[in-house]
Parts: structure tokens; C-alpha cells; sequence
């Protein structure tokens, strides 16, 4: 978890305990801006912490670099991670094909795009003196 | 829903415009003075105001003209966005977070044209504009409302994961007359812990919605 994510302590782990991780990078080729990744232990599942925990990568990546756009994927199937991803503000962009180390192949995957401009409008206007 | 607020004049303009939120059927983008005919449209169907406590009945184009006065005014804080179908850009109604007295509260608003009542619409948008808030805003905490005999409104909101706070009489002021209201309230906190399901409606063509044309 990144330092300064106050929130995303699991009430029921150990503080300091790891229940998952979060990246951001170079996005795939003909992409700009940055990607990012998760996962998160199972039994951490469902609580908010994914999304919780990419908030505020998010922040951090359009706070310290210019990045125009912040890039996640995740595959078709997986209901649950497009709801963390949408629960981040990202919106579908395209379908495309991934490799999966996991599945030791291709698979098909939803690409979603967070554009700063929107990141900026809704800082500024939800900043809580505003 | 449109409920009143008293405006905090000490806020600085801020610019919503490049607000652009698409969803599976739908697009979101601030109200403009474009959206006044098939605003004024859809608001001839009086059952709208009926479910909102500040919708003047009958709604004049004068009305609509006021209203986006005040959204695009220097010191407005509130985003309203018009709810249009992406595929074919139908207005079909407006959801909004407005500012509070509080710096930490926004209070939710929606309506939404009554031909498109039914097939998830609502849960669709305000789902869409929730992400983006808790994904963004500081502003940590969302309440709403809807008069009881509106149930309709009422699963939208749980849905979302909003719950029950208060229960009380509210003016509306298309029905002049109090009305059992019921406010509703939901944290960021609850909103990331919640598995918002998608709506079985989500998946309906909203195009065969769209059938009745423009009848009003």
C-alpha cells in the first residue's frame, strides 16, 4: 500500500501486514501516460481496499508527473475488478487481447482510461474548503 | 432531489465543463442551454415534479432558463449533468451533486424522462457519477432523498448503498402540499465496501426504450 493511504488498514489483519499490492508503469506500446495494476489476498476481497488503495495511486501518479492518462485493464471475465476499476473513475475505452502469465496465453480483456482533465475538474471541485 | 440549499457565496468558480462520463448506454456531460426543449419536453409529464420537492409544475421554458442561470453562475458549486444515450445523444433527464452548508456533504438529485422509467437508467447514472466522486472529491460523505411514495427512487438509492437516517415531511412544491419524505445517507466508506450488482436493465437496448418517439 502506498505510504500515506491512511484507509486502507485491514481491521482484521496485523498492522503493517501486506493483503495485497498495487503498481503503476509504462503502459503497453501505442499507449500514453501510465498504467496501473493490482491485486489483492482473497480474504481481503470486497471491502473497498482495491479501490481504496488505487485512489490513491491514481492521485499520486497525476500529482507528481504530467501524465495525461492513466491506463488499467482487466479481464472480460472478472466482474468484480471492472467494478474496482469503475469504482476508480476509469471508463471503458476497448476490448482488446492480453498476455497472461497465469494462463500462459492470450486473453481477451476490457481496456479502461482515467484522463486527467476529469481528474482535475472533479479535484477542484469536490476539494473539501471548497 | 433539487432539494433547496442555501448558496455559499464565498466560493470561487469552478470549472466543471470538461466533465464527460460514458457508461454502457449512457454520456453525461454538464446541462446546457441545448437541453432546454427536450427538458421542457419531458417535464410536460407532470408525475416528475411530483416526485421532486423544488420542480415548479406546470415547467416553463422560463424555468429552465432560470435554473441554468444559477448552474453557470460565477459561484455556483453545484454539478448538474444532463443524462443523454450516448449511441444517438437523446436527452433523457439530469442528475446532480450539489454543495451543502456542510464542506464535507454533497446531496445527490436525478430526474429522469418518464418514457425511460424502469429499465435501470437512474442506477446507471448515479452509479457512473458516485465513482467518479468517491474516486476523486474529498468531499466524504453523499445524502439524499425521495418522497415514500416513490419506491422507485427509493431502490435506486439502495442500490447505490445509501440507508435510511431520517424520515420527515417535506414540501413539494409541485404538489403544494407536505409530503413524507425519507433521507438517506451514504459514506465513502460504505460506498467502496458496497457490490453494486448490474442493474438486469443495464443489459436491455435502450433504443427499443426509445420506441415511444417523442410524443409529449
Amino acid at each position: 500500500m502506498l505510504p500515506g493511504d491512511k484507509t486502507s488498514k485491514n481491521p482484521s489483519s496485523s498492522e503493517g501486514e501486506i493483503i495485497g499490492a498495487c503498481r503503476f508503469g509504462k503502459p503497453h506500446e501505442g499507449y500514453e501516460g501510465f498504467e496501473i495494476g493490482y491485486w489483492l489476498g482473497q480474504p481481503f476481497w470486497g471491502q473497498g481496499h482495491a479501490a481504496d488503495a488505487c485512489h490513491a495511486l491514481i492521485d499520486h501518479i497525476f500529482n507528481t508527473t504530467n501524465a495525461q492518462s492513466i491506463w488499467v485493464s482487466c479481464r472480460v471475465t472478472n466482474l468484480r475488478s471492472r467494478r474496482v476499476i469503475e469504482k476508480c473513475g476509469f471508463q471503458f475505452r476497448e476490448s482488446g487481447m492480453s498476455h497472461s502469465v497465469a494462463l500462459g496465453g492470450m486473453s481477451p480483456v476490457e481496456r479502461f482510461v482515467l484522463d486527467r482533465q476529469i481528474w482535475e475538474s472533479l479535484k477542484a471541485w469536490g476539494r473539501a474548503d471548497a | 432531489m433539487h432539494n433547496a440549499h442555501i448558496p455559499d457565496h464565498t466560493a470561487s468558480a469552478i470549472d466543471t465543463g470538461h466533465v464527460d462520463i460514458t457508461t454502457d448506454r449512457l454520456r453525461l456531460q454538464p446541462l446546457k442551454h441545448e437541453h432546454k426543449e427536450a427538458a421542457v419536453a419531458l417535464l410536460a409529464e407532470k408525475d416528475i415534479a411530483k416526485c421532486l420537492a423544488n420542480m415548479p409544475s406546470p415547467y416553463s421554458e422560463a424555468d429552465f432558463d432560470e435554473f441554468i442561470q444559477i448552474v453557470h453562475a460565477e459561484d455556483n458549486k453545484d454539478l448538474v449533468l444532463a443524462i443523454t444515450n450516448w449511441q444517438d445523444g437523446a436527452f433523457l433527464g439530469v442528475v446532480s451533486l450539489q454543495a451543502t452548508q456542510s464542506p464535507d456533504v454533497v446531496e445527490l438529485g436525478y430526474w429522469l424522462g418518464k418514457p425511460y422509467w424502469g429499465i435501470g437508467i437512474m442506477k446507471e447514472a448515479t452509479m457512473a457519477l458516485i465513482d467518479q466522486h468517491f474516486a476523486v472529491s474529498e468531499k466524504s460523505m453523499i445524502r439524499a432523498g425521495y418522497f415514500t411514495d416513490n419506491p422507485a427512487s427509493g431502490n435506486v438509492l439502495r442500490f447505490l448503498g445509501f440507508r435510511d437516517i431520517n424520515e420527515q415531511k417535506v414540501y413539494s412544491l409541485a404538489r403544494k402540499m407536505e409530503v413524507d419524505h425519507r433521507d438517506m445517507e451514504l459514506t465513502r466508506e460504505a460506498y467502496l465496501g458496497t457490490e453494486q450488482k448490474p442493474d438486469a436493465g443495464r443489459q436491455r437496448d435502450l433504443a427499443r426504450s426509445t420506441s415511444y418517439s417523442m410524443n409529449y
